[in-house]
């Protein structure tokens, strides 16, 4: 009766861990599938030696900041029409309005979200965190190419930007 | 012979020797007792969230703030629901599984008799957490009963301590999980096989192994917000690389077998009622076995149907929507078996058969707008309307709880050794479930007008619906007092009820006296 009754909090036991486990093999999935817009990195002498199709994407690139920081960010490039496997670049303005240097971060994803994985980053500020001193103001870019698996009936995608205060997690 | 009689009494006293009333009730061991103390407590719950219904109800009686501000009113949702869930509904059922397992399976008590103790006991300490919420700075939890973040993540500390609260309910029902899955393996009087254990023990015992599946995994999602809250993790803050969606899938992981952990010891009690007064054995009891366990392992794999709306590829939509409807298969064996154990009985209308034909009707009416729900291209328009809030109240209220009150008035003659009034039991069904109905059966009709669900305020063309609904819910509540009272009024007097209670009914708990003695199956029963 005792073994029932360790089998059962040792089944407790790992249904938490269960719960925790979630948080990778949701990542996992989403990187995987390109599920909720993630996309994807790709080296830039690979990308450079793609070979460019001749089928038009037009790229909408929207950007938002969330209301815990006061910096003003916007996309100096609205959209562009981009051949398949060629690599473009869009330029984002961001200025610090506060009196105080702040870390942001920035999150992104693709909508319609099949066409996440196609998107693929050479290079990109949302790679690494951004300081901006009091009154910074700068242009920041992001390097791409959409691969020559998307799918055929993506004929316009949006790739959106939202601009967090990640101060408290500056020490990771 | 005077001796003789003194000696004997002397005996049966020593038998059924019961302590002092603190040692009694505080420190009981006894699974009557234990059982006696969850409905106690389950039915104190039911008044306490549906005052706060009654809240709800009376700031929607018309349009625009009346009674309360929307900060309140929001509050009121939230903790209406937490304690109708994790207080009312649950307990309640574990209320029922202490008195009658044991007396259903021949053994003189539950397995783990001290363990049972403090898992009650922690109840009302998790529960004065959960309401003193109210009082501290910024109100109690006002974020929906889901807590989803991020806004959980931005709350004030009343968030911390529903937290802690979960934890403590969440630590209380895998306890009582526990000790019902040990009980059942293995206490059954010699002969029982587990093809023979009567459905109520079937029920619980898949119930039970829900519970300690799906619970830690909720506890595992509110220690994450805990962490995300004050110890500088990113689970769901997107600021730190988290992702608000994925709680929503953590927590409709434990969120969807929690509502089936919600209904199958209701189907169990059904599952006794309905044989004993068609006074036919129950229809198709290994189908009845096998589509408990069907529904229980379907519950794992559909829980994204709770958010369509989050913005899924098309696979997992589909995926989600045919895994959904078909829970209505087994579920569909359950109803046509109870049916069919109907067809040509030798039909009585009791209250407890009242109650039961009563939740195979009005629970299969929300089983059925839940496939409506289930449709994926029908959800974006249902979803987080008042047409979720009719479903569920149809399949909780109207499946659980009219299960709960069936079942009491069922073995109340069996607890109490007394006999209810039947004609004050009939009116306490029908007032139940006409003013239910006048409740919510309009809440259907909002919901497809596109009255969303969680707001204190609505568009004019929205009142007269809202004011049905208002009226039958205070009807509704007002009508509960009724089932105090016959609960009540039944405990202190009443025709004594003979072992039996009911004529011929099926169980080995209509074998002992009634009420059931102290100490019950000291010696194990003989199973033919």
């Amino acid at each position: 009766m005792n073994n029932l009754v360790g089998k059962l909090v040792v089944i407790t036991v790992i249904m938490f861990g269960f719960g925790y486990a979630l948080v990778p093999l949701y990542e996992a999935f989403c990187k995987v599938t390109g599920f909720g817009g993630k996309t994807d990195i790709i080296e830039e002498a690979a990308a450079n030696s793609a070979e460019i199709i001749d089928r038009d994407v037009a790229v909408t690139f929207t950007s938002h900041t969330n209301s815990n920081l006061p910096w003003e960010f916007k996309p100096i490039t609205r959209g562009l029409n981009v051949k398949v496997g060629d690599v473009q670049e869009a330029i984002f303005y961001v200025k610090n309005y506060s009196d105080r240097p702040i870390t942001g971060m920035a999150t992104f994803n693709v909508t319609p979200p099949r066409a996440g994985f196609h998107f693929k980053k050479t290079e990109c500020f949302c790679f690494s965190k951004q300081v901006l001193l009091p009154g910074e103001e700068k242009e920041m870019a992001v390097r791409f190419l959409l691969d020559s698996e998307m799918p055929d009936d993506v004929h316009e995608l949006t790739l959106s930007y939202t601009f967090f205060d990640n101060e408290k997690y500056a020490g990771q | 012979m005077s001796h003789a009689a003194t000696a004997g009494d002397h005996g049966h006293d020593d038998h059924d020797h019961k302590p002092p009333f603190f040692q009694r009730w505080f420190m009981s061991t006894n699974h009557k007792d234990i059982g006696t103390l969850y409905l106690i407590f389950s039915l104190t719950m039911l008044f306490v969230g549906g005052a706060m219904a009654l809240v709800i109800r009376a700031e929607l009686w018309q349009p625009g703030l009346q009674f309360v501000d929307p900060h309140f009113f929001n509050q009121m949702t939230t903790v209406h629901a937490l304690i109708m869930v994790f207080g009312a509904v649950m307990p309640g059922f574990v209320g029922f599984a202490n008195w009658m397992l044991p007396l259903m399976i021949g053994a003189p008590d539950m397995a783990l008799p001290r363990m049972n103790n403090w898992s009650f006991w922690i109840l009302p300490f998790a529960f004065t957490i959960l309401l003193s919420s109210f009082f501290v700075p910024g109100g109690a939890p006002a974020s929906g009963w889901t807590l989803y973040a991020p806004l959980t993540i931005q709350g004030g500390m009343s968030v911390d301590m529903g937290i802690v609260a979960i934890h403590m309910m969440g630590i209380s029902s895998i306890m009582g999980a526990i000790n019902v899955i040990v009980t059942v393996l293995n206490m059954r009087a010699p002969g029982m096989t587990l093809m023979k254990m009567p459905m109520f023990v079937w029920t619980w015992l898949i119930t039970a192994f829900l519970l300690i599946a799906v619970m830690p995994v909720f506890a595992g999602a509110v220690t994450m917000l805990l962490t995300d809250r004050h110890f500088g993790t990113a689970f769901f803050n997107p600021a730190g690389g988290g992702d608000p969606v994925l709680y929503q899938h953590i927590f409709w992981f434990f969120g969807h077998p929690e509502v089936y952990i919600m209904i199958l010891p209701a189907f169990g009690i059904i599952s006794h009622i309905i044989p004993t007064f068609a006074r036919k054995p129950l229809f198709g009891y290994s189908s009845m076995v096998f589509a408990t366990a069907a529904i229980a392992f379907l519950s794992f794999i559909v829980w994204a149907h709770h958010m369509f709306t989050v913005g899924m590829p098309l696979q997992g939509e589909l995926f989600f929507m045919y895994a959904t409807m078909l829970i209505s298969v087994p579920t569909g064996v359950k109803v046509f078996n109870w049916v069919t154990t109907m067809w040509r009985g030798s039909m009585t209308f009791e209250t407890p058969m009242l109650y039961a034909i009563g939740v195979v009707f009005l629970f299969t009416l929300g089983g059925l707008s839940g496939l409506m729900l289930a449709i994926t291209p029908a959800d974006f328009q249902y979803h987080d309307t008042y047409f979720v809030v009719a479903h569920f109240h149809y399949v909780l209220f109207s499946g659980a709880v009219m299960a709960m009150m069936g079942g009491a008035f069922f073995w109340l003659p069996k607890w109490t050794g007394h006999m209810y009034n039947e004609s004050l039991g009939k009116i306490h069904f029908w007032l139940t479930s006409i003013f239910f109905n006048i409740t919510f059966f309009p809440q259907h009709f909002l919901g497809l007008a596109g009255m969303p669900r969680r707001y204190a305020d609505y568009p004019v063309q929205f009142t007269e619906f809202n004011q049905w609904s208002s009226f039958g819910a205070f009807g509704l509540g007002l009508s509960q007092l009724l089932f105090v009272y016959i609960i009540v009024a039944t405990v202190r007097g009443g025709k004594k009820a003979t072992a039996e209670v009911w004529e011929n009914p099926e169980g080995l708990e209509w074998t002992v006296p009634s009420p059931a003695p102290f100490h019950t199956f000291d010696e194990p029963p003989v199973i033919k």
